[in-house]
């Protein structure tokens, strides 16, 4: 008996001291990150797989009531600056703001993998990508959900959760750190990634990473921001002061079939092009079907209008009128690639091409840096080279001089308020960019974040059927609504709501 | 070999008689004769007297006064002065020589009228040495005994031994199972055995006995129960499990295994939601306890878990798909080679299954031989025949009615609701009556020099006559009574050292409908080998091999947008029968295939299911040895180890001439109806090159069709090694242990291919355009795939009883379990699991010793924790890799996707259960009546739980879910009547269990909710169904709803996708699954005859209706008996809930073809498309006759039987507004098919 006991017992420990290699087997297909290669493919996807195009577009003057029937709550709801009810459909400002911090996780990971192995010099360029897609994706968080940075309350206005680690438990705690405490880590992280950065891909995939010139226009985006006119300048020395073939040539589009157009716009072989993505997302069908949308009114009277061209000539961006009742006009900017799931049903997931960095982009911003550092000469010459290549027909005698300027945008008192000062000599070449860079990336929702850097204040109307206002909605100076509100799904958990 | 014995004998016994009286004279010296009392029956003779304290030789002369009988024996046996008392009261007189003499080592014979007895040689040690007892042995004769061996239930057992203990005197039981043995005079014991059964030892106080002989381990008394880890008696086992003898469970005509549990065990609930051969039923012990995960319970036959191939949830078995057909984990055994089925219940009864048995456990044990037997040879086949269906029973309008609706369809004349005209049916994807019109107005026939037809309303109407007229009966077309066969043949016996069975089973089904087929053979061959006393070796081998054809079938596909389920290019027969217009006919005129339009390709249902078929192929073989030490008496060690291969594919065959391989081609040159601009615009199955978007769609598929093939493996091994220790100290202290470890490792692998373009006609040459490939992979799809999966566990497990005084039983059981499931993490990989539990057993009190009435009655009561690994595994981050969704392939890149974040606080799903149940026996156990209540709280159930977002998931899995369950199990076993030719037993289980869902995160969308799989949301038991409240008609026929609060009107805006609070709009209506259940099972048998009647029955849940109503109906729609009441007319909102047929403007002032479906759907999801699924059906009626005993004697055959047998003959109740439509049965076509009425004819025979 005794001897049974004690080889019994020996077994079982024998049995367990094998157990645990015998339970480290793989259960699945699942992958571990543990090559630099996998973390360069991790990197894939670390970009928000949704847009936050037809969130913020909605909110911007851009749009307007086309006085049709048909409302989509999503839409009408943007366009009154409230939290959607629909939290989950793609293109909501809840699946933005998941698709976000889905990329910062991704990040994150990778981040945390690099650091897992060792953190050698040869994951550089990984790291620098990682790191400024962490920043890309906060970046745009804050950008929507907080008030406009201003160094002044700053501190004390409420951010985003600044994610720097991989979660690890069911349900984690995060607290909204402060918009300076963001914008430092941003900083950070940019300027270290910009260290790392490459241009080290395959030539198709380049431009859906961060690449060395993506890069420095997000850099000049984020110091544009902040006011840092001296580094904006340093950022985008590479476009010097006429960017021949490096900014979007819209006279090559008018020669594109109607269905290439779109594709066009957003193809990695266009130079202007820096960073492209392809979220989820059904923001080009938005612009046709949306009752509050770019209307034929806004696109004749404000944007795209031969009166809104400083030389009195048509611009070259192409238009086309939709909608049931040709209300709404679209500018060929978004393809949709719809990935069937159910062929026999039609349904499927939607992918939208995007352009998320370009020279243009840069470009114009290179110029209010020239602005706000007073060489308004150079800004000047900038300023014309850029509207000559979007007016048809340009020609040698049509100048830019600066009392054009300030005749077509004379200084408003309190009209752009940045938490900067302005002269009036700046004022209206700011507002001569600003508006160049609304028609340039009209429907692409960027308008929205100079109305909240410069604090402009937009009127949203609702009309009834027989053309009369029913709703009067004013977005004033500093209104709260500026900040989108935080999700419901996150302010259930813990994240604190923006204050109405 | 047995004559020769007898004649020997015969020879002996003239010397035994001769030599009689010299021997008696010789060796007893103090013989007193006396008078001749009542010769045979001495012993039997009935005394009462009272002695205290004597010796033995003054008590035997008392005796010999009271019983009138005379005592010879030897007066030097010094056992004579030991003391004894005696007291009976009317006692026979054999039972008290029994009480008296064995202590003291004497036999007794009745020999002429005295009663000799004698020291027992066989225990003497020094009996061989003493000289004068040899003689005896020798000299002495003894009587005959005539007896019966039968088991027990009365069944005679042929070929038992029969042995004269304490002698070589043995014969065999003959096949009637009688025998006749000579007693020697030194003798008086009779020692019976037979393999796999209790020996047994009787006196020849008797004789002509009838021996009952018990299985083993299974005295009268101490039934036994199988864990599947031990065996162990039913009097010290505490937990709730039902069992099934194999006798009971088998269903004569049904092929699976799991299928015939139905009804037969309380709290165990099948549900026959497919019924296609290999097809597991969904089967649910005690409503399940896990919300995401599987319900499935585990199944073990012969000690070893089945692992199934492919592990499929309730959804996916619901679903149609090909994989359904590998979901039964057993439909390779064979229901004859099962000795009996337990259903293991309560955690004190699963327990040992450690973590994996939440969801109940089903223990097979199957056949084995006997040692010491001859072979005995079992054969039966089972010849069964199905009934065709017909329209009777379903609510299908005959063509005349359905031409009516059409008519009004129809868009000529412009008086007609729009639909119909000649372009869209001529060019439209699916077109039936009047795609073939239009075809016909459409051809000039140059010769005739006129129209097929004329595009007149005369000419239309003429010929759209044959078509009214048609009527086809499609059931009659495609479905068949075919007779499927189910031969089996089996082998079993022993010899000293061995026992073996091998069994051989073969099934054929030609085919229910035209489509499908199946050829299964089995084996099961199984061998013990006692290598000496303390050792003995199990070696089995388990095979099967399946050759299936069923339907060509793609996978479905939900449309959560606009809520519904489809398929592409659905073939199955019975769902085709369902969902085609009577006005449609196979043939045409000339009596050639007759084909209309499918996916804007022609399509003829005969040709179809001739040209896009399923071939399946299983093959699954498993050894198992298992191994049995016995260290001393009470200690004895078991190893089991056991492997599994089981290898299958299914090939999807789409051939040249189907109707998938020509939609490929529709539209465009390649096609045999010409080239279509219209269809080439349409057709999604066409090619469009991403880079030219302008230029026209082409076929990709010029030549061949398409080969699916599937491969799913799988490779599992189980090693076990375990000690069991029982002692009995005091005879009162009764102690049980058992300690053992288990390792298990299964791998999965399975991959998928799909062949384009493949030439089956050409030698199966490949002829592949690239660009098809490229359709394959824009469309999202890829045309190869490979998975694998690895299980690996480690389980140490124990379990400590102990009984007092029998009376009162503890028991502890537990187990430690750890799996690589959760990957390479050392957190959670480990857990425990225990259960305590109690027994006492009242009948054993003193105060119910002298109760006649009951005979057994035990309270029973457990409490335990049982677990079972939920279906999250992200203990550790998963990361998926996939293809980045750009626009061009050139840009598309591999990326590596976080799937699901690291969850570190991720363990089990687990219960808490706790039952208390009540044995009672009353009667002699005539009456048998069991019952359990339990309370089943679960927690830590997966959960799709909703987060801020911010980690970068915002649903996660997690263990965030608790439910809770109670129930209540009754089983009666009567037998009501025993006589010797009538006998009428009646067997009643009866359960009802209460489940609600009580802590749940999820938020479940309201198509979840809706559908007919039901969903789960909280305070609603596990698959809840739910409605949208219909809220009547509008004033032009279309139905209204409670819709969500935002929803812009109550018509077209249901949001499927919903998910904020839409149990608030949503209207509870049950859950899908049944909570009661009944089984009436009444067995008659009068003489030879054998009559037994089962009825099922089980209710509580709710059914979804077909879905019947769209914005859009055409040619093809099968319309139902309601359309005749439909709304027509304004006002008619006020009498009728069926709305309007649509017409063009109506769809047009309401949002759109697409639009307007979404209010038919709502109304499908609604209240008044719901039933309830209460059934009672009358399962399995059988009548059987046994050959007479002198024919069969003749034959040389022990058993010969007859049987005629229906099942599911007759559904007794269900409810009315289900129209036909089968309870139980999901109509999802793919590869299902509903379980039919059935008529078998079985012989069973064995000699």
């Amino acid at each position: 008996m005794k001897n049974i006991k004690i080889v019994l017992s020996l077994l079982m420990l024998v049995g367990i001291s094998s157990c645990d290699e015998f339970l480290s087997e793989v259960p699945d297909n699942r992958l571990q990150i543990d090559t630099p290669e996998k973390i360069s493919e991790l990197l894939a996807d670390a970009y928000p797989d949704g847009s936050y195009i037809s969130i913020t577009e909605n909110m911007t003057d851009n749009v307007s009531d086309n006085k049709g029937s048909l409302i989509n709550i999503n839409n009408e709801q943007s366009y009154n600056w409230e939290l959607q009810d629909d939290q989950t459909d793609r293109d909501t400002q809840g699946f933005y703001w998941n698709a976000a911090y889905k990329a910062i996780a991704t990040a994150n990971q990778a981040l945390a993998s690099i650091k897992k192995l060792g953190d050698t010099p040869n994951m550089n360029p990984q790291k620098g990508e990682a790191l400024l897609a962490r920043a890309y994706a906060h970046f745009m968080l804050v950008s929507i959900w907080s008030n406009r940075y201003n160094p002044a309350t700053a501190a004390t206005d409420l951010g985003i959760p600044y994610v720097t680690e991989p979660e690890t438990v069911l349900l984690a705690n995060y607290k909204r750190n402060s918009v300076k405490e963001v914008f430092d880590l941003l900083q950070s992280d940019i300027e270290e990634g910009m260290k790392y950065v490459t241009n080290d891909y395959r030539t198709d995939y380049l431009k859906y990473h961060f690449n060395k010139e993506a890069a420095k226009a997000f850099a000049a985006r984020f110091y544009t921001i902040k006011g840092d006119w001296k580094r904006v300048l340093e950022l985008t020395e590479g476009l010097g002061n006429r960017p021949v073939g490096k900014i979007r040539d819209w006279q090559a589009y008018t020669t594109y079939d109607f269905p290439n157009k779109p594709i066009e716009y957003a193809k990695n072989t266009q130079p202007t092009n820096l960073l492209i993505g392809s979220p989820s997302s059904i923001c080009g069908r938005a612009t046709r079907y949306n009752r509050f949308a770019f209307t034929r009114a806004k696109e004749r009277d404000e944007i795209l209008g031969v009166q809104t061209n400083i030389f009195n000539k048509k611009w070259l961006i192409d238009i086309s009128i939709q909608g049931a009742s040709g209300a709404n006009v679209a500018v060929y900017k978004f393809n949709e690639y719809f990935k069937y799931t159910n062929l026999t049903a039609q349904i499927g997931l939607p992918y939208t091409g995007v352009v998320l960095f370009s020279n243009d982009e840069m470009f114009l911003n290179r110029i209010e840096a020239h602005v706000m550092t007073n060489q308004l000469d150079i800004a000047n010459s900038e300023l014309e080279f850029f509207l000559a290549t979007r007016t048809t027909g340009y020609a040698a005698s049509d100048v830019l001089t600066k009392e054009k300027v300030f005749a077509k945008y004379p200084v408003i008192a309190d009209e752009y308020t940045p938490f900067y000062a302005l002269t009036p000599e700046q004022t209206s070449y700011i507002k001569a960019i600003t508006e160049a860079r609304r028609r340039e990336f009209v429907h692409e929702g960027q308008r929205w974040f100079d109305i909240k850097r410069f604090n402009l204040v937009i009127e949203h109307d609702t009309y009834n059927s027989q053309g009369q206002i029913i709703r009067k909605n004013v977005l004033v100076k500093d209104d709260k609504r500026r900040a989108v509100q935080i999700p419901l799904n996150a302010s259930n958990n813990g994240i604190e709501q923006n204050p109405r | 070999m047995k004559k020769p014995v007898v004649k020997q004998r015969l020879l002996h016994r003239i010397m035994k008689i001769t030599l009689f009286q010299f021997v008696l004279a010789l060796v007893f010296s103090s013989v007193a004769m006396a008078n001749n009392v009542n010769g045979q029956k001495k012993l039997d003779t009935k005394v009462t007297i009272n002695v205290a304290n004597l010796t033995l030789d003054n008590a035997l002369s008392k005796l010999e006064k009271s019983a009138h009988v005379k005592f010879s024996y030897n007066s030097r046996l010094p056992q004579l002065a030991q003391k004894v008392s005696i007291d009976a009261d009317q006692e026979a007189l054999s039972s008290i020589l029994n009480r008296i003499l064995i202590p003291f080592n004497i036999t007794y014979t009745e020999v002429s009228n005295q009663i000799v007895l004698q020291k027992n040689a066989a225990s003497d040690a020094f009996a061989g040495a003493d000289s004068g007892n040899s003689l005896f042995e020798i000299l002495t004769a003894g009587p005959i005994i005539k007896g019966i061996v039968t088991d027990a239930n009365g069944s005679p057992l042929p070929g038992a031994t029969v042995l004269v203990k304490g002698t070589k005197n043995a014969v065999l039981t003959d096949f009637d199972g009688r025998f006749t043995i000579e007693v020697p005079t030194n003798s008086d014991r009779l020692v019976i055995s037979y393999v796999g059964m209790e020996s047994k030892e009787i006196g020849i106080s008797n004789t002509n006995p009838t021996i009952v002989l018990s299985e083993e381990g299974q005295n009268l008394k101490e039934v036994v129960v199988t864990t599947g880890y031990e065996k162990t008696s039913k009097r010290t086992f505490t937990g709730a499990i039902s069992k099934i003898s194999g006798a009971e469970l088998k269903v004569d005509g049904v092929v699976d295994v799991s299928r015939m549990i139905e009804g037969k065990a309380a709290g165990v609930t099948v549900q026959n939601v497919t019924g296609t051969f290999g097809t597991a039923p969904k089967i649910t012990v005690r409503g399940s306890s896990s919300i995401f995960g599987d319900t499935k319970p585990l199944w073990v036959i012969d000690g070893v878990v089945q692992e199934d191939i492919i592990n499929i949830s309730f959804a996916d078995l619901a679903s149609g798909n090909s994989e359904t057909l590998l979901s039964s984990s057993v439909a390779g055994l064979n229901a004859n080679d099962i000795q009996n089925i337990e259903i293991l219940k309560d955690a004190s009864a699963t327990s040992i299954y450690g973590s994996r048995s939440l969801n109940g456990v089903v223990v097979v044990t199957t056949k084995q031989g006997r040692r010491d037997s001859p072979l005995k040879v079992s054969y039966s086949v089972e010849n069964t025949v199905r009934t065709v269906p017909n329209y009777s029973q379903y609510d299908i309008l005959n063509s005349q009615e359905t031409m009516s609706i059409l008519k009004e369809l129809e868009g000529y004349g412009g008086d007609g609701k729009g639909f119909l005209e000649i372009a869209s049916s001529l060019n439209g994807r699916f077109g039936g009556v009047y795609n073939i019109l239009a075809k016909q107005i459409d051809t000039y026939n140059t010769t005739g020099g006129q129209y097929g037809v004329r595009n007149d309303a005369v000419s239309r109407n003429q010929f759209l006559k044959k078509y009214e007229l048609g009527n086809t009966d499609w059931f009659s077309v495609l479905f068949r009574p075919s007779i499927t066969q189910n031969h089996s043949l089996s082998f079993s016996g022993g010899g000293k050292n061995n026992t073996f069975y091998a069994s051989l089973g073969y099934y054929s089904d030609p085919g229910w409908t035209i489509a499908d087929n199946v050829k299964q053979l089995t084996s099961n061959i199984k061998g013990t080998f006692f290598l000496n006393d303390r050792l003995n070796i199990t070696v089995s081998t388990m095979g099967s091999v399946r050759n299936q054809q069923a339907p060509g079938s793609y996978e479905s596909k939900s449309d959560p947008v606009y809520g519904s389920v489809n398929r592409e290019f659905d073939i199955n027969p019975f769902k085709y029968v369902l969902n085609t217009s009577r006005t449609l006919r196979p043939y045409d005129d000339n009596g050639n295939l007759e084909y209309y339009r499918n996916n804007w390709a022609p399509m003829n249902i005969i040709n179809e299911l001739n040209n896009n078929i399923l071939d399946i192929k299983v093959n699954d073989i498993r050894f198992q040895l298992d191994l049995e030490y016995k260290i001393n008496k009470h200690l004895t060690y078991n190893l089991t180890g056991s492997a599994r291969y089981a290898n299958t594919s299914r090939e999807h065959k789409v051939y040249e001439d189907s109707n998938v391989a020509a939609a490929y081609k529709a539209g465009t040159s390649l096609s045999k109806e010409g080239e279509n601009s219209i269809v080439q615009e349409a057709n999604i199955f066409l090619y469009q090159d991403p880079d030219n978007l302008t230029a026209p769609k082409v076929s990709v598929l010029p030549n061949g069709g398409f080969l699916r093939k599937f491969t799913n493996d799988m490779t599992s091994y189980n090693i076990r090694n375990s000690v069991n220790y029982r002692n009995t100290f005091n005879e009162k202290h009764e102690v049980e242990g058992f300690f053992g470890t288990e390792l298990r490792s299964v791998d999965r692998n399975s991959d998928n291919f799909t062949a384009v373009g493949l030439q089956f006609d050409r030698g199966l040459t490949p002829f592949i355009d690239p660009r098809l490939i490229n359709k394959i992979v824009n469309d999202g799809d890829s045309y190869y795939g490979f998975d694998a999966e690895r299980e690996r566990t480690v389980g140490f497990f124990g379990k400590v009883g102990y009984t007092y005084d029998r009376r009162y039983t503890a028991s502890l059981t537990g187990r430690y379990d750890g799996s690589n499931r959760q990957g390479n993490s050392g957190s959670n990989r480990w857990l425990p699991t225990y259960t305590v539990s109690g027994k006492w057993n009242i009948t054993e009190e003193g105060f119910m010793k002298n109760n006649k009435t009951i005979n057994n009655l035990a309270l029973r009561a457990s409490y335990g924790l049982t677990a079972t690994a939920g279906p999250a595994t992200n203990s550790l981050a998963i990361y998926k890799s996939f293809i980045t969704n750009r626009l061009f392939l050139q840009n598309r890149e591999s990326g590596i996707s976080i799937d699901e974040l690291q969850n570190g606080d991720l363990t089990w799903e687990k219960q808490f259960e706790t039952n208390i149940g009540l044995d009672l026996g009353m009667f002699n156990n005539r009456l048998q009546f069991v019952t359990d209540i339990y309370r089943r709280k679960a927690f830590d159930l997966v959960d799709y739980v909703t987060t801020s977002g911010v980690g970068g998931e915002s649903i996660k899995q997690g263990n965030n879910a608790d439910m809770e369950t109670k129930g209540l199990e009754i089983g009666f076993t009567t037998q009501n009547i025993v006589t010797q030719n009538f006998k009428w037993s009646t067997t009643l289980n009866f359960s009802v269990y209460d489940q609600e869902i009580t802590k749940l995160q999820n938020k479940p969308s309201a198509f979840s909710l809706v559908n007919g799989n039901g969903g789960n949301a909280l305070g609603s038991p596990r698959n809840a169904i739910y409605s949208y409240e219909f809220t009547g008609l509008n004033n032009q026929g279309l139905p209204t709803f409670r819709l969500q609060d935002d929803a812009n009107n109550n018509m077209t805006a249901a949001d499927f996708q919903d998910t904020k609070d839409v149990t608030k709009y949503l209207k509870y209506e049950g859950s899908i699954e049944p909570n009661k259940s009944v089984g009436l099972a009444n067995t008659f048998t009068y003489k030879n005859w054998s009559l037994y009647v089962f009825i099922v029955g089980s209710g509580g849940n709710k059914v979804r209706l077909n879905p019947v109503y769209d914005s859009v109906y055409d040619d093809l729609t099968v319309f139902t008996k309601d359309f005749t009441n439909r709304w027509i007319n304004p006002g008619d909102e006020n009498i009728t809930n069926i709305p309007v047929i649509a017409d063009k403007r109506l769809i047009e002032n309401n949002g759109g073809t697409r639009t307007l479906a979404k209010a038919y759907n709502t109304y499908n999801y609604s209240d008044a498309r719901i039933a309830d699924g209460d059934f009672v059906r009358l399962k399995n009626i059988s009548l059987g006759w046994e050959f007479p005993k002198d024919f069969k004697k003749k034959l040389g055959v022990s058993t010969f039987t007859l049987k005629g047998s229906a099942v599911n003959p007759w559904l007794i109740y269900s409810d009315k507004r289900l129209n036909g439509q089968d309870p139980e049965f999901r109509n999802t076509g793919g590869v299902a098919f509903p379980i039919t009425s059935q008529y078998t004819f079985a012989i069973n025979l064995s000699f």
